[in-house]
């Protein structure tokens, strides 16, 4: 990591601010929806999680909208869109929300690279003084964590999420909005049996947007492993190509070979 | 040569596995009623793609490592030969 040369140098406070910001969002987004004491809750649980410095905070507080939104969904707006209704169109506290909670989850993983630690620990490298343990059984010292510093933080990271979580929340409401069936169709009539009829029209939009989704992160993951490639060392590269040899070879490999060994036998 | 034949039978089988997924996401989006009509065009792409993606990471490997002895033949090649010792004239006898 280096070390940050920007003038405007970046602290812990800044993140908990925009973090708090995020909340703020969230908090107006679903008062606009009507939701008030559970709104109030998830908000709450979110600022523990900004000044307490919670490993798990993100979870509690997605944890908290799904709850705040489902509760709605059904004792509001399910009423009035009837059983088997496909769902409403997304609104601008929709896009509020999903921005709000996605930049609240970035900025609260800053936050956890410099209270906590960056990386996943090495239970190998352990420094300090021992901490006492349950009837003194082996007293180790304690995991070395290694902790990201205010210095190696750039200024142009919250400018950058500023403009990238926007393009990318619109990107998410527009894929939705995109691949939701029309109003009335069935979306289960191909699957075997009468089993369509059994799952509600909704499911089948979710299912439709998941598996795009993983459509997209596979073809991504594989775009991304084809672009390590081109920074391969020519070493690396020659082991890479040694081992496609014997993958693909090695079975005339040790058929020649034992024709070899049945020769000599001979 | 031989690297470049390769690259683009990759990028070529590539393209046409990222059609093939396209065509599956634009059949789903079109016809909401019949998702499981898709899947085997789905498999197709990924099979294709998959196919696509593996020459071309096997051909830029063998690119890369064969660049190094390339490159010393090259430099070998472009060096400048060695001149034939002059012979001595007999006036300098």
């Amino acid at each position: 990591m280096n070390a940050s040369n920007s003038p405007v140098r970046l602290r812990v406070w800044h993140y908990q601010f925009w973090c708090g910001a995020c909340l703020a969002v969230v908090f107006v987004a679903q008062l606009s929806q009507g939701i008030f004491l559970t709104n109030v809750l998830v908000f709450l649980v979110g600022l523990l999680g900004i000044v307490s410095r919670l490993r798990w905070g993100v979870l509690y507080l997605m944890v908290g909208v799904g709850f705040c939104q489902s509760v709605h969904f059904f004792m509001t707006e399910r009423p009035t869109l009837g059983w088997r209704a496909v769902s409403r169109d997304l609104d601008l506290h929709d896009f509020l929300l999903a921005l709000g909670v996605l930049c609240f989850a970035v900025g609260y993983q800053r936050l956890q690279g410099m209270w906590h630690h960056a990386w996943p620990s090495d239970p190998r490298e352990r420094r300090g003084k021992p901490k006492p343990t349950f009837l003194w059984m082996r007293p180790r010292p304690p995991v070395v964590d290694h902790r990201r510093r205010d210095e190696h933080l750039r200024s142009s990271e919250i400018v950058k999420i500023a403009f990238f979580a926007p393009l990318l929340v619109l990107a998410g409401v527009m894929l939705f909005t995109f691949v939701r069936p029309a109003r009335g169709v069935d979306v289960w009539l191909d699957f075997p049996g009468n089993l369509g009829r059994f799952l509600p029209p909704g499911l089948g939009h979710f299912v439709l947007l998941f598996w795009i989704f993983l459509l997209f992160i596979w073809l991504t993951r594989h775009v991304l492993d084809l672009w390590r490639f081109w920074t391969l060392p020519p070493t690396t590269a020659r082991l890479y190509v040694h081992d496609q040899i014997w993958n693909q070879l090695r079975g005339e490999q040790r058929r020649i070979a034992r024709w070899q060994a049945w020769r000599n036998l001979q | 040569m031989r690297f470049w034949i390769r690259e683009i039978g990759g990028w070529l089988l590539v393209l046409a596995g990222l059609y093939f997924c396209l065509a599956a996401v634009s059949m789903v989006v079109s016809r909401p009623s019949f998702p499981l009509s898709a899947i085997h065009l789905t498999v197709i792409g990924i099979f294709v793609f998959r196919g696509g993606i593996h020459l071309l990471k096997v051909s830029l490997a063998a690119r890369l490592a064969t660049a190094p002895i390339r490159q010393s033949i090259a430099a070998k090649s472009s060096a400048v030969p060695p001149t034939r010792p002059q012979r001595v004239a007999a006036d300098e006898w």
